[in-house]
Parts: C-alpha cells; sequence; structure tokens
C-alpha cells in the first residue's frame, strides 16, 4: 500500500471541510482507483466533482506537485508526491 | 430579419442629432454581432490617427443577437473605440438589462461622435433620442446616477450605462458602468465616454423580439439551462471566480506586490473560500442568466463596516494579492471605490501596486504621495490612492494615465515593472508561470486579456508545459483567441463554455434558430477569424508595429523568486520565437502585419486597401 496527499480545492475543498486529505491505495493503483478512495471517503464529491462513473467533472483535474497535469487516469501516481485536485477557470 | 433590426443609430453629441442608419443581413451575418459588430462599427467611423479623447472617435455600442431571447447567458453588449490606454482598438464586454434594454430600442449598434458643450445624458426612447442637461449629476457615484436617471424619467425600467467621476476627469482607466456593478471595464472606454462629456446613457426599450424558430430555440434553450445548472459550472455560483486565488497561488501564479511574486503567504485570507466564509451576502444573476455567479459581499464590522460590493477573481488579485493585502474588508473598500468612481479594478489595483513599488525602491517617497506611505498591505493608503486617481487629486494626476506613461514620466527604473503591454494593464495570471497566455498577453489586440486569449486554459489544463515555451504555442494562441471571439461575437457568457460538447456547432446552431441565417460551424469559424483580424487591422492603422507586440521587462528578466513556478521567466528569444510561430499560424508576415490576400480571403476587401501588405 501506499500513502497519497491531495490537496483539496473549490467544491472538493468545500465537500470535504479539509484542505488536504491522506488516503491509500494499492502499490498498482492508478488514479481511477485515488478517485474511487475518494469517493468512499466523501460520498458528497459524486455528482459536484467525480461523476457517477468514476471520473473527475470538468472543469476538475488532478495535478502532480504543481507542475504537470495527469492527462490519463490510468497512470500510477507517485507516492511522496502532492496530488492536487483542483480547477483554473476563468472568464465572464 | 429576425433578433437583428437591421439598423445602427448614430447619435452627434456636439450638433445634438441623431440618424438611424440600415445595415444589411448580409453585414450582420458577416459580423455575427457583439465585438465584432462594435470594432467594425469603430473601424468605419473614426478617422485614421484620431485622438482618443477627441470628439472624432466613435464610442460604439454593439448588440448581441441573443440579448432579449432565452438564450441563457447571451444577455450582453460590447462598447469599443479607439482606446485612450493603449491607442489600440478598445472592446469591452457588459450584460444585463442595459443590454436587453437596447436591443429592445430597436438597434444592433449604436455610433456615438462629437463631444458636448457641458455634462449630458442622452435618452433613447425607442426611437427618439433626446439630450438631458447632467451637471446635477456631475461626481455622482455611478450606481446613484443610475438611480438619479431613473427617477428623473420616472421610469424602473429605463437602464442606464454611466461614467463615474473618473470618467469625467479623463482618467485613462475610467470604465462604463451599467445594472449597478456590470462595467465595460477595460481599456479606459469611460474616459472616451467623458471626453464627449456624456455622463450616462439611458436606454427604453419597448420592442418585441422576435426569433427565427421559436419552439426549436425553446427547446434547445430549456436544455442548455439546465446544463448550466449543473456541476459544469458549480464553482461559479458557490465561489465565484475568486475560486482561483488559491489554485492559482499554488500553481506560482497569483500575482503578488506587483508581480514581485507568484504567491502570497496570506492568500487563504483574501480567498473565494474565506470570502464565503465572512462576506458573502448573496449571489446574484446577469438578466436571463441561471448561473448567478457575482457574489455581492459586505463588511460587517470594522473599519469599513457598511462596504458593499461584488467580487470576482480579477478585482480581488489586483487589489489584494497584488497591493499585498491580507484583510478583506480593505478588498471590499478598494473595489467598492473603484465601482463607485467608475474605475476598471484590474488597471487601478496594478497601478497602485507599480506606485507601492516606487515607494518600497525609494523611486517615490512619502511627500510624493502627500504624506501617505503607500506600504504593502496599507489598504487605507491604497483605498485613498484609487480616490486620488479618479479625483486625478495629487500623485492621483499621474496614476490616472496607467502605468505605461505614468513609468515613463517617473523613470529611475520603473520601467522595468510596469507591467502592462500596449499600455493595458496585466490581468491576474503571472505570465511567466503560464508561458502560452505569455504569448497571447504579447500579440493582444487590445493587451494583456485573459478573456480575450484563453491561452492560459491550455497552460493550466496541462496540455502543454506551462513553464516552458515552444513553437506550437503559436497555433494553440491563435485557436485560443478564435475560440474566445465565438463567445465575444456571440455574446454568449464564458462560463457556460464547459456545457457544451462541440462549442463550435452548437453555438452557430443557436444563433441560427435565432437570426434564421444559415450558418455552419466552419462558417462561424471564419467569422471569428475575421473578427480578430479586423481589430488586428485597425491597430495597424492606427500605428502598430511589432515591437508593440512584447511583455513587460520583469516577465523576461526576474525569475519568479518563490512556488512551484519558481526560477521561470520567460526568455526574450523564446518569445520572439513564440511570436514568430504565431503570425505564421495567423497567415501574417514575419513584421506582423496582414497581406493583403489574407484580408480578401477573409472578405475584408475594403480594409485591405488600407492596410494590407
Amino acid at each position: 500500500m501506499k500513502k497519497l496527499q491531495i490537496e483539496l480545492f473549490g467544491s472538493a475543498r468545500r465537500l470535504a471541510q479539509a484542505k488536504e486529505v491522506n488516503i491509500e491505495v494499492g502499490d498498482t493503483a492508478t488514479f481511477r482507483e485515488v478517485i474511487v478512495a475518494l469517493v468512499q471517503k466523501f460520498p458528497a464529491f459524486v455528482g459536484h466533482v467525480i461523476t457517477e462513473t468514476g471520473d473527475l467533472i470538468e472543469p476538475y483535474f488532478f495535478n502532480v506537485d504543481a507542475r504537470r497535469v495527469v492527462r490519463n487516469l490510468d497512470e500510477i501516481p507517485e507516492e511522496g508526491k502532492p496530488l492536487l485536485l483542483l480547477f483554473v477557470d476563468a472568464g465572464g | 430579419m429576425y433578433s437583428f433590426f437591421g439598423k445602427i443609430l448614430h447619435i452627434d453629441v456636439t450638433n445634438r442629432k441623431s440618424w438611424v442608419q440600415s445595415v444589411t443581413e448580409e453585414h450582420l451575418r458577416k459580423y455575427v454581432g457583439g465585438v465584432s459588430l462594435a470594432t467594425r462599427l469603430v473601424y468605419d467611423n473614426t478617422p485614421k490617427g484620431v485622438e482618443p479623447l477627441g470628439p472624432d472617435n466613435a464610442l460604439c455600442f454593439a448588440a448581441s443577437a441573443f440579448a432579449g431571447t432565452l438564450v441563457p447567458v447571451g444577455t450582453k453588449h460590447a462598447v469599443a473605440a479607439k482606446s485612450p490606454l493603449t491607442n489600440c482598438i478598445g472592446d469591452c464586454l457588459a450584460s444585463s438589462y442595459f443590454s436587453q434594454a437596447f436591443r429592445r430600442a430597436g438597434y444592433d449598434g449604436i455610433v456615438i461622435k462629437g463631444a458636448a458643450d457641458k455634462l449630458t445624458y442622452i435618452f433613447i426612447d425607442d426611437d427618439v433620442v433626446t439630450f438631458h442637461n447632467a451637471e446635477h449629476l456631475r461626481g455622482m457615484p455611478t450606481f446613484e446616477t443610475e438611480e438619479a436617471i431613473r427617477a428623473e424619467l420616472g421610469d424602473e425600467a429605463v437602464r442606464v450605462a454611466t461614467i463615474g467621476l473618473a470618467g469625467e476627469n479623463l482618467v485613462r482607466i475610467a470604465n462604463i458602468t451599467n445594472d449597478r456593478g456590470r462595467q465595460a471595464g477595460r481599456t479606459g472606454l469611460g474616459a472616451v465616454m467623458g471626453s464627449k462629456k456624456i455622463k450616462a446613457i439611458a436606454v427604453r426599450g419597448t420592442k418585441p423580439i422576435t426569433v427565427a424558430d421559436p419552439a426549436a430555440l425553446t427547446a434547445k434553450c430549456l436544455a442548455l439551462s439546465q446544463l448550466a445548472k449543473g456541476p459544469k459550472t458549480e464553482k461559479y455560483r458557490i465561489m465565484g471566480t475568486p475560486a482561483n486565488v488559491l489554485n492559482l497561488n499554488r500553481l506560482g501564479g497569483l500575482p503578488t506586490r506587483n508581480f514581485q511574486s507568484g504567491t502570497f503567504e496570506a492568500a487563504e485570507k483574501v480567498s473565494g473560500e474565506y470570502m464565503l466564509e465572512h462576506h458573502v451576502d448573496k449571489a446574484v444573476s446577469c438578466a436571463g442568466c441561471p448561473i448567478a455567479c457575482e457574489h455581492i459581499t459586505s463588511v460587517r464590522e470594522g473599519d469599513y463596516k457598511g462596504a458593499r460590493t461584488s467580487i470576482d477573481y480579477e478585482s480581488l488579485f489586483a487589489v489584494g494579492p497584488n497591493c499585498g493585502i491580507d484583510y478583506f474588508p480593505g478588498v471590499i473598500k478598494a473595489i467598492e471605490t473603484c465601482d463607485a468612481h467608475g474605475l476598471d479594478t484590474i488597471s487601478s489595483g496594478v497601478t497602485v501596486s507599480w506606485a507601492m513599488e516606487c515607494y518600497q525602491r525609494g523611486i517615490l517617497t512619502k511627500e510624493d504621495f502627500g504624506g501617505l506611505e503607500p506600504t504593502w498591505g496599507n489598504h487605507a493608503a491604497i483605498v485613498r490612492l484609487i480616490e486620488m486617481m479618479a479625483k486625478r487629486e495629487g500623485i492621483g494626476d499621474l496614476l490616472a494615465e496607467g502605468t505605461k506613461r505614468a513609468a515613463k514620466k517617473v523613470g529611475n527604473g520603473s520601467e522595468h515593472f510596469a507591467m502592462n503591454v500596449k499600455g493595458l494593464e496585466c490581468s491576474g495570471y503571472d505570465l511567466r508561470a503560464f508561458q502560452t497566455y505569455a504569448l497571447g498577453a504579447a500579440v493582444g489586440t487590445r493587451g494583456p486579456c485573459h478573456n480575450r486569449s484563453l491561452a492560459y486554459e491550455p497552460d493550466a489544463q496541462g496540455k502543454v508545459d506551462r513553464l516552458k515555451a515552444g513553437p506550437e504555442r503559436g497555433a494553440i494562441a491563435k485557436e485560443c483567441e478564435e475560440f474566445a471571439a465565438l463567445f465575444d461575437m456571440t455574446m454568449l457568457c464564458k462560463f457556460i463554455r464547459g456545457c457544451f460538447k462541440e462549442p463550435w456547432s452548437e453555438i452557430t446552431e443557436l444563433y441560427t434558430l435565432t437570426t434564421g441565417f444559415n450558418m455552419t460551424g466552419d462558417d462561424m469559424k471564419a467569422a471569428a477569424e475575421r473578427c480578430w483580424n479586423l481589430k488586428k487591422a485597425f491597430n495597424i492603422r492606427e500605428g502598430w508595429t511589432r515591437a508593440d507586440d512584447w511583455l513587460p521587462e520583469r516577465c523576461l528578466t526576474d525569475p519568479l523568486p518563490e512556488g512551484a513556478a519558481k526560477g521561470v521567466f520567460v526568455k526574450p528569444a523564446d518569445l520572439n520565437m513564440m511570436i514568430d510561430a504565431y503570425y505564421v499560424a495567423r497567415g501574417w508576415t514575419a513584421e506582423g502585419l496582414i497581406p493583403t490576400m489574407k484580408l480578401i480571403e477573409l472578405g475584408l476587401e475594403d480594409i485591405a486597401k488600407d492596410v494590407g501588405v
């Protein structure tokens, strides 16, 4: 098992009432399983941050260490690097 | 003709006359509406080399085909003129009930030229245009002016677009306000209106807006409204764009202390989360909007008790972290002061932060500030400086010119950190941390604008490495600009963009069902490219050169000192490489000029004669 630290932003932070969360997933778990772990911990994410089928709702995405966006949820996260669940969007 | 009226109202303020020009269906279809139509009106109605604050500059309003219909988030209008801040095209958007009233008065555009001999307001009452003394409204804050004119005309249905004290005093960063807080904010169009001695434009519109296919359009609109109430827009509903504060801070791109850093140590205290918990009274929406992103905030106790304003991310970054403020009531008071006097909050915050850095570095002294000590975070000094700008009082007279002119006058190295492109102050994304957007900001026709460029999206969403430059960014920046133009022509609010699977075809279908103009997504793409080239052509006609497509020196020499983008800056050679690639993607020359054949291909034959090479 590996431990992952996930920083939460926007609705994720509001619904979790936490700035960050620690989860444990299997050594070969992908980001899809990270999403499952998040839903187990915060069922309220469904419909707001995560779809019922286990995808992130646009515009949310994972970012590794504020440097690299995860483009493929089948990727395996690396232990020790903070993950961000966030969005950046403007307009009007 | 559906939706459109085929009429442009011309108003000659000098001679107190008005007349109506007919426009063809072909013309409206070609320019679609909004920013594109407004820019064409400016191009056609201003002589080359026009003085932006002179009577011959045309202040132009253009409608959205969707305003006054069921199409959600489409009740907007465009305002454009030659900018007194940039000497380039100044094109702005605003929304809500004024947009509806203007359409229902029966016009697709309004062109205002000349200058009155005393402060005046114009009343457009459907087909009748009258001119009224406004001397008694001189200096009146924007929101009060709206109320005063409504009371004077005796009709609550009258909608008013007005300037504040800043516009009256020809402050180059003055805006035009309507519906208590919707602003045509950037590029100083409030000063253009002030130069014509027009305090306000009041409109009463009573004509019906017809649409080509009411049944099909209604079905589409109901479905889109449902989507717009769903999770894809939730972030705007819950917290509005201030939610971006913590996100951008974490990415190292939150402009702090005049862009000296991309992270603010007290970001939590000026975050959307903090705002929601301590200051939000309610969320409100523009006319015809199911999202309701606008969060009305107030100060409930302490120094600024009673201050009240709506807050979005751009205003918040500019007078908050960018001025070192970690005290939310101070942010509210500063924004309220900008709104009351009709000042663009972004340019105001960035101009004040430039002055604060001058003070930090000893370039300007306490005496220059009339005894104020504008240290970072001194919110009382910031509020006072905003007032002084609007009044052109003391050092406010210098700041009223914006950062480019002020830095040129002050010198002593202050140009290095004057955070503007073409004279327009930078918006709230540190350009070093978002390098595709750095290109977009450099080449933007109105200056550095996240809303016109949208090139921060591929950066933030990881479609490219945001901390590095690359030649592929030229084509990406062009694509982003044209996607933005799709919304700016049809005048849909960009907050709904996530609700479309195929935005070009879906929005074009809405447009066709509304106007009856049979257009394809490809037709709309061609119109977006035409729109961007039209704005560029105006700038070229007014003297733009490649040297104007550049970034503030700070972005090119000062690495970000901390945070996720620590050590990053935009290398000048990289910027040149991206600009070259962008010009190639646009089909322009290496000097950024537009070939005659390109203009002809876009249906701009008459403009080719002026600027084509």
